[in-house]
């Protein structure tokens, strides 16, 4: 009975983690109708730059200042990521994207050009191989980087229907890019990445429970109370019109751009704080975030990629089923039960746990 | 003729077929896929030099893992690309083809059993079947499964139903990792993973018979390929993903041809996973999670969806960029999340799509007026 307990508290603590991913996905979904594969990634980005600042060994600021600036961080990161490659491919301008990207390959083409000189395939030709002085290297990166812009600027063209597919596709690619841009930054060691409250523990009864678990529970249902709140505001009200209708919506004169802009801060700084609380009581390493993607969704598979109540309830259900089933039957069916979960939940009512998703199509 | 003179007065409802040699142009482009192909079986034959077969070059065994690794997406792309079925299964089929062939071909008992080391007798005891008569069962096996991982697509659509196919998929990689706590009926060795017996033709070296293993896959689902979408189970496949809501009233069942294209997917994905596994030698389940499905989505992307010679081209890239870069993976996966984002913005149908863009581009069409306006044909 008191490991029951125990059980059950991990499993909200797991669940919690699950939630908060489910709810980033889900408030970027309902207002950019973006699947976004790479939530737990850019979350997990947050949490390596609050570790960066709050760590001894690096930059050593205190806990809290850490972790509000790492998630200023993440809606910064959101926002910019949505501006540069999420606005080209849901009908709004590819400006951006084509100026940033190609300023950033010719600062990358600088270092190549200097030391290795031109790509491997064109080398052969004789005078063309090995390094190139400073001078030279700067003058052929420049002018590479009209070439790359006048490319991307005339190429890269919005959809005409807007497809998951595609979507999906571009944020898995992000995912794996972020991933390897972590491990190039930070190495891919573990590292320790403590709150000041971890390890202390206080006991209900015979039950043994962390400080953090409670702390990262509480954090979660208030995060889930605080975007249910957003979305009875001006700006949560405009969201959902534009994912309900989102050429109306326009015409009406809402600001799509802006809107989808915010979505992003939003979601991305949501992802962060779950990330955030995840790292801080466990491990901060690159593999946090590719467990935490598949439960995310599963979660908002559940409340039907529109229900907050509905996404917050099915991580929590998720977390104390793989909890109660490793401990009191057996670890090793604990994986298997999430994804038991979500294939019959979506053979059996697709639309997920609530009913305002039976509204979307499925 | 008559049907271009009522639906539309100045250009017919179809185009029409190309005369001459361009009538067959598919069939002769694949018979000169299939020419390419039967000149690179000799390719080994250097390895004697010890020009290839080092493996550290893109010698023999990485040109096994390019045909493997396109016969799974040319499955992939029968799926995704012409039924337009988003099923993201894949990689747990195939995991079933490579751990399916290891498990039935290995050895039932090591030869000397006092002096074999049980951890070694563990991930190496089998059943003892000769390889071609596991191979084509584990095949219509996995085809079976397949289509029972598919029926999820009688009611979801979409996003939806890549998420319960993703569900599945990883269900069956978490079975095989399972059971060796749970039970060991599979011998699958759970999640240390298992040794696999390389079948040889005729005494050939390990690494030129999984060549020829894989080349062997990989034509049979491109002939497959090739025959099915040429024929009425292509244009059906393409109907129910154009306008699906058209083929219910004549007479198509939607979720029939859906369930077909599954399990010709699953049975082509086994098929690859069964000549993946020969080459590589060892399977391990942690090799066959999201991480393989998300390489073969790469391999069928950057290829080109719903393009013949796509997944050919997709795996090409793929294992040239992973050999390339072999030493620093750090760099590998950023430059695939980036080919893949690129692919996305820039290149939405692929590389293979690349000379129709160019066909199609103003600047050609500019030139091929200006060519006919002179008489130049």
């Amino acid at each position: 009975m008191d490991q029951l307990l125990q059980q059950i508290v991990a499993g909200l603590e797991a669940g919690s983690y699950y939630s908060l991913i489910g709810l980033a996905i889900v408030v970027i979904m309902k207002s950019t109708d973006v699947p976004n594969f790479a939530m737990a990634e850019m979350g997990l980005v947050a949490a390596y730059v609050a570790w960066w600042l709050s760590d001894d060994a690096e930059v050593g600021l205190p806990f809290a200042l850490a972790i509000i600036i790492g998630l200023v961080f993440a809606a910064a990161f959101g926002a910019v990521t949505q501006f540069l490659l999420v606005r080209p491919l849901t009908g709004l301008s590819n400006q951006p994207l084509a100026v940033f990207s190609s300023l950033a390959f010719g600062f990358v083409m600088i270092d190549q050009i200097r030391e290795r000189g031109l790509p491997a395939f064109i080398d052969w030709i004789p005078g063309l191989g090995g390094g190139y002085p400073t001078p030279i290297a700067v003058l052929l990166s420049i002018a590479l980087v009209p070439i790359s812009y006048f490319i991307l600027r005339k190429w890269v063209k919005k959809l005409d229907v807007i497809d998951h597919f595609p979507l999906l596709l571009l944020t898995i690619g992000l995912n794996f890019a972020l991933g390897s841009i972590i491990e190039n930054l930070w190495s891919s060691t573990p590292q320790r990445f403590e709150a000041p409250w971890s390890g202390e523990t206080f006991n209900v009864g015979d039950t043994r429970i962390g400080v953090d678990q409670l702390i990262s529970i509480s954090m979660g249902a208030a995060i889930a109370l605080i975007l249910a709140a957003f979305f009875r505001s001006k700006w949560g009200v405009r969201m959902r019109a534009i994912a309900e209708d989102g050429s109306t919506a326009r015409m009406l004169g809402i600001n799509a751009g802006a809107v989808s802009l915010i979505a992003w801060a939003l979601g991305t700084s949501v992802a962060g704080a779950a990330m955030i609380l995840n790292t801080s009581s466990t491990v901060l390493e690159l593999g946090s975030a590719e467990g935490l993607i598949l439960k995310g969704f599963i979660a908002a598979v559940l409340g039907g990629f529109v229900s907050l109540p509905g996404t917050f309830a099915g991580g929590l259900i998720v977390g104390v089923a793989e909890a109660v089933v490793g401990g009191q039957i057996s670890t090793s069916l604990q994986p298997t039960m999430a994804l038991l979960i979500v294939v019959a939940v979506l053979l059996i009512s697709p639309g997920g746990l609530s009913r305002e998703a039976k509204l979307r199509e499925v | 003729m008559s049907t271009t003179e009522t639906s539309a007065p100045d250009r017919p409802l179809y185009p029409p077929k190309p005369g001459g040699w361009r009538r067959h142009q598919t069939f002769i482009s694949s018979f000169g896929i299939f020419a390419v192909l039967a000149v690179l079986p000799w390719f080994p034959l250097l390895a004697f030099t010890g020009t290839f077969d080092t493996g550290n070059d893109f010698g023999a065994g990485n040109m096994a893992f390019v045909f493997a690794f396109a016969a799974a997406a040319v499955g992939f792309n029968l799926l995704v690309g012409y039924s337009g079925t988003l099923g993201l299964a894949h990689a747990g089929l195939f995991a079933l083809g490579a751990y399916g062939t290891a498990i039935l071909t290995a050895p039932a008992e090591c030869l000397d059993f006092d002096t074999c080391d049980p951890v070694v007798r563990e991930a190496s005891s089998g059943y003892g079947w000769p390889f071609f008569v596991a191979l084509p069962l584990v095949c219509v096996a996995a085809a079976i499964i397949g289509i029972v991982v598919g029926f999820p697509a009688a009611r979801l659509k979409g996003f939806f139903l890549a998420i319960a196919t993703l569900a599945l998929g990883e269900l069956i990689v978490t079975i095989i990792r399972l059971d060796d706590d749970v039970w060991s009926g599979l011998k699958t060795n759970g999640g240390t993973g298992k040794q696999v017996p390389i079948f040889r033709f005729w005494g050939a070296g390990p690494v030129t018979s999984a060549y020829y293993m894989a080349l062997g896959a990989l034509i049979i689902t491109f002939i497959g390929y090739v025959i099915l979408t040429e024929r009425r189970l292509g244009r059906t496949l393409k109907a129910v993903r154009d306008t699906e809501i058209a083929t219910g009233p004549i007479g198509i069942s939607a979720t029939y041809y859906k369930l077909v294209a599954f399990g010709l997917a699953a049975f082509s994905a086994s098929l690859a996973g069964a000549a993946w596994a020969q080459n590589s030698a060892f399977v391990n389940p942690a090799s066959f999670r999201t991480r393989l499905l998300v390489f073969l989505l790469v391999v069928l992307i950057v290829g080109g969806l719903g393009r013949l010679w796509g997944p050919l081209i997709g795996a090409v890239f793929f294992v040239y960029l992973r050999q390339e870069l072999q030493s620093t993976q750090k760099l590998l996966f950023l430059l695939i999340g980036i080919a893949l984002i690129l692919t996305v913005l820039i290149l939405p149908d692929g590389f293979a799509s690349v000379p129709d863009r160019i066909r199609d581009s103003r600047w050609a069409q500019d030139l091929r007026k200006r060519f006919k306006s002179v008489g130049v044909k």
